[in-house]
């Protein structure tokens, strides 16, 4: 059986063979792999840049208190960029699912419209979800726009559902009876951590430290940002983004102070490309 | 002749665009041979959400040839003194390739010019082609369009370009792409390269390898199939002709497979589990031979269906866990008695800048008291314990969090009130309350759901223009127009009869909007019944025009009147026209006269004075009586009776006389008679041809 480790081995193996850097999580909370520096800022600017790694993805308001056999406030995306993108993207993507073992001769694969965007990056793309017997397993997106700059070389976009792609090969029906390695499960690694983070999401969490440390790291990303020091203001910009999801799940945010909060991180995630793309062009 | 076949290999299009812009590349195809006078026998448009191609059959080699008069110097500076060519004209002879034999001098308005007549055309197609093919992509309009490699855009990227003119590879360059004779199978079965030898052999060639490029072969395979795995399971397709079209692009293979999901999930409302299977999957629903929906599901799929044992559970898998969603907040919504949510309403914004869904039902609340007086036999307890209700699914999970079932308002109200043990009739006015939600709808089964309609509506219409929203905006972006059409529908096919004027300042005042806003938004609505009418029962405009002046305020008399006007336009143009030439003159004749005392029988002179004012005098109760008991035919009737007596008065009788109190009088008798017509409409805003 292809365990959940065997699944990011080889999908590692088969990106490094194509001559993709291996990259690893970002070492703060992400809601999606486009976050980490090695997407959204490597996306700037015309330097080719071919990168694979695995994203923890933390949803706040997707947890289930481990309840649920689907939804999970943490998984994990298999991330990939290929700038500039190939003439055969969507080979060397189907290419990847027969290597881990998706015959895809027999099964209906699509790739369905699906336009992807992210507002707190001022990101957007066009591209696909591929269907799998129409289960959805991968958005396929070629990039325009990366933190509101119309980009000069485009990278397409890989994002694979790791968990929902090793259910649908392990053929279990519970995202916690994955295998991860020979006698260890998902849940054995994440079943506490999934109830435990679903209280503090929804329950626990400090609202009143959570919006104070949004304005002070607003203020510090800012000042960071326009002193160049770009690694240190980009993270805090991603602090911002976590915070904002997890004021979010306690419903601590309005609709109104929704669309304001989202500008405020976007317009900090324009300083940062700006400020990246500054130093890479001199 | 030559057979020619171009294909564009695509990455995915959305299945929603593919036959748009299948239908471009036909247009401008078939405008491009015109413009060129190249004759041919046929031209078909394939597609799949993978390629695009045109194939002609019967194609001329080369262009028809005809005579032009071109036009050269004028005559003064192509001859010299002695009569001699100088040197313009013979440039302009090299130019043209003419000789001073073939040139002739002609006077026009601008002197004397030379002339000459030429032969055009005769090009060879096949290099008229090769012009016109490089930059053909830049013809097509998409909706959305996105780079992937240097500056060329189109909806999805260009991969390859297969180009053939009888047998040879044409040698052309598109998207920066060199044209071959190459094309691809399906993908899931090795995607493999094809050499397409001849245009003719082009849809063979896909068949076998898994393409059905003609999409009315693929669209025949796929309903064929679905009767046939229907029948074999005693079952009914629910026919869906929309989603069928959307299936079609979304495979290149027309493969078929039935599905099945637990029976028990049949216990869901029918709106969600069809919703489940429809919006997101693009499952067909199934039927029961005796009518009720069946725990099937048909898809097509982009294989072969001997794959079937593979594809089926899976597909039936993310199914499951779509009906197993819904279960899990239906169960959880049901533990909450509807009547608990209301105050959860304040929490939900309807729209930023006029506060939450409880403010709305407030605000529905007080237009239906204003619109209830207007109807008999509306049960005003239910009617207004139901507005109370109408809004309260808005806080279930199944809406806030379900994803595709966050349309179901209005069902999931009146699907819980029936669980809940709530009368019928309460229920169903519940989800009554919605509809139609789009001109052509289903309508409401009880008035007091179509009350609450029309109340909710223009609320959300006032709404709108509170917060600035461009009403008269083309793209319609919060669906207004939609909105405001639902309302004549309503009116129209329900006969809601009430003042429309009233309801929407009582409305508007709720809210603050201002009286010169509501003003703008009256003449947009006016104009839109105009185009509703028009669109939807054939009647002129310019009729709806005429009756509105009557009657602004009760919509279902307008139409009405429009409706009988329009039909005695058809059935007798010409007498209409004389009717309105006869209205628009008293008009014109009055123009700036107002207010009148009554024509003074004493100082008439003529007997077509005094007959036109006694029939006017017995006319005018008979059309007053008419129009307000729904006799509009009859109405109309009278006021055509009175055509003779107005032919013969504008014959025989001049108004504007010397004489001051002859002269008064009589413009007195034409305004009694325009008002006359007037209680019908303002005949004299009719356009006519001969006017």
């Amino acid at each position: 059986m292809l365990t959940f480790q065997d699944l990011i081995l080889k999908l590692s193996h088969y990106y490094a063979d194509l001559g993709c850097v291996i990259g690893q999580p970002y070492n703060s909370e992400v809601g999606a792999g486009t976050f980490n520096p090695l997407t959204f800022l490597r996306s700037l600017g015309k330097k080719p840049w071919k990168v694979a790694y695995v994203e923890v993805t933390r949803r706040p308001k997707d947890g289930r208190y481990a309840e649920n056999p689907n939804r999970v406030q943490q998984y994990h995306q298999f991330q990939v960029i290929l700038k500039p993108a190939p003439e055969n993207p969507q080979e060397i993507y189907l290419n990847s699912l027969k290597y881990i073992g998706i015959d895809i001769e027999k099964h209906d694969v699509r790739f369905v419209e699906d336009d992807w965007e992210s507002p707190t990056l001022g990101a957007w793309g066009l591209g696909w979800e591929v269907w799998l017997d129409g289960l959805e397993i991968t958005q396929f997106t070629y990039f325009q726009q990366v933190g509101g700059i119309d980009l000069e070389v485009i990278p397409v976009e890989l994002t694979y559902g790791l968990e929902r792609i090793a259910m649908y090969i392990q053929k279990v029906d519970s995202i916690f009876d994955l295998v991860w390695a020979p006698g260890v499960t998902w849940g054995d690694i994440y079943k506490r951590f999934e109830y435990e983070f679903s209280v503090y999401n929804y329950e626990k969490s400090d609202t009143m430290l959570l919006m104070e440390l949004f304005k002070k790291f607003e203020r510090d990303a800012e000042q960071l940002l326009k002193e160049g020091l770009l690694y240190p203001g980009y993270d805090l910009v991603i602090k911002l983004s976590h915070i904002f999801n997890l004021l979010d799940a306690r419903g601590a945010i309005s609709p109104s102070e929704r669309q304001s909060y989202i500008l405020r991180i976007r317009n900090l995630a324009r300083l940062a490309a700006k400020v990246y793309l500054e130093a890479e062009n001199e | 002749m030559s057979e020619f076949l171009f294909e564009i290999g695509v990455e995915e299009i959305p299945a929603f665009d593919v036959y748009d812009i299948a239908n471009q590349l036909k247009k401008i195809f078939e405008s491009f041979l015109k413009e060129n006078r190249i004759n041919y026998g046929e031209l078909k448009v394939f597609y799949t959400p993978r390629r695009f191609a045109i194939f002609i059959k019967g194609l001329s080699d080369f262009q028809e040839t005809w005579e032009t008069e071109i036009t050269g110097p004028p005559a003064r500076v192509c001859f010299d003194s002695e009569g001699k060519p100088t040197k313009a004209l013979l440039g302009f002879l090299e130019s043209r390739n003419l000789k001073v034999e073939d040139i002739y001098v002609e006077e026009t308005p601008k002197g004397k010019y030379v002339k000459a007549r030429v032969k055009e055309g005769g090009k060879a197609v096949k290099d008229l082609i090769a012009q016109f093919l490089p930059d053909i992509l830049s013809k097509v309009k998409v909706r959305k369009s996105m780079r992937w490699n240097g500056s060329i855009r189109f909806l999805r990227p260009v991969r390859w370009i297969l180009c053939l003119y009888g047998n040879e590879i044409m040698d052309v360059e598109i998207a920066g792409i060199k044209a071959s004779r190459k094309t691809y199978g399906n993908r899931v079965k090795g995607n493999l390269p094809l050499e397409v030898k001849c245009p003719s052999d082009y849809l063979e060639v896909l068949r076998e390898n898994y393409v059905y490029a003609d999409p009315e072969e693929r669209r025949s395979i796929i309903l064929e199939k679905i009767e046939r795995v229907c029948s074999e399971k005693g079952l009914k397709w629910q026919e869906d002709l929309e989603l069928l079209d959307e299936v079609l692009n979304l495979v290149e293979y027309p493969g078929v497979i039935i599905g099945s999901f637990p029976e028990r999930y049949l216990d869901l409302p029918e709106p969600v589990i069809i919703t489940a299977m429809k919006q997101h999957q693009r499952y067909f629903a199934v039927r029961k031979a005796d009518g009720k929906l069946a725990n099937y599901f048909i898809t097509a799929i982009n294989n072969t269906e001997d794959c079937e044992a593979e594809i089926r559970p899976n597909h039936e898998k993310v199914l499951k866990a779509r009906l197993e969603d819904a279960e899990f907040y239906m169960h959880e919504d049901l533990k909450v008695p509807l009547e608990d949510r209301i105050e959860e309403l304040k929490k939900v914004v309807f729209l930023e800048g006029v506060g939450t869904v409880y403010d709305k039902v407030l605000r529905i609340e007080k237009l239906c008291e204003f619109l209830v007086p207007y109807f008999d036999d509306v049960d005003k307890e239910l009617l207004f314990g139901a507005v109370k209700l109408c809004k309260v699914d808005l806080t279930t999970l199944m809406i806030k969090d379900g994803k595709e079932f966050t349309k179901l308002g209005g069902i999931i109200g009146m699907e819980y009130a029936l669980r809940q043990g709530k009368d019928e009739k309460l229920s169903r006015i519940i989800f009554d309350h919605i509809l139609p939600r789009f001109p052509g709808d289903e309508l409401p089964q009880t008035i007091e759901g179509a009350i609450i309609s029309v109340a909710d509506k223009v609320d959300t219409l006032m709404a709108f223009l509170k917060v600035g929203a461009e009403i008269s905006a083309s793209q319609d972006p919060y669906g207004l127009r939609r909105t405001l059409y639902s309302i004549f529908e309503l009116v129209k096919e329900k006969k809601l009869r009430f003042n429309f004027i009233q309801l929407l300042e009582k409305a508007a005042l709720e809210l603050g909007v201002s009286k010169e806003k509501l003003r703008e938004f009256l003449n947009w609505a006016w104009t839109r019944l105009e185009s509703y009418l028009e669109e939807k029962e054939g009647i002129r405009y310019d009729i709806v025009d005429c009756v509105v002046y009557a009657n602004k305020g009760d919509i279902w008399d307008v139409i009405q009147r429009a409706r009988v006007l329009n039909n005695y336009y058809i059935e007798n143009k010409k007498e209409f026209e004389e009717v309105v030439i006869g209205q628009k003159r008293a008009n014109n004749i009055l123009s700036g006269v107002e207010n009148l005392p009554p024509a003074d029988e004493s100082l008439f002179e003529k007997d077509e004075e005094r007959n036109l004012h006694k029939v006017l005098r017995e006319s005018e109760p008979l059309v007053k009586k008419a129009l307000e008991e729904e006799r509009y035919e009859e109405a109309l009737r009278v006021l055509r009776n009175l055509k003779p007596y107005i032919d013969v008065f504008f014959d025989k009788v001049f108004v504007m006389v010397d004489d001051e109190k002859i002269r008064n009088n009589r413009l007195a008798l034409l305004q009694e008679l325009r008002e006359c017509f007037r209680y019908y409409g303002d005949f004299s805003k009719i356009v006519v041809s001969s006017n």
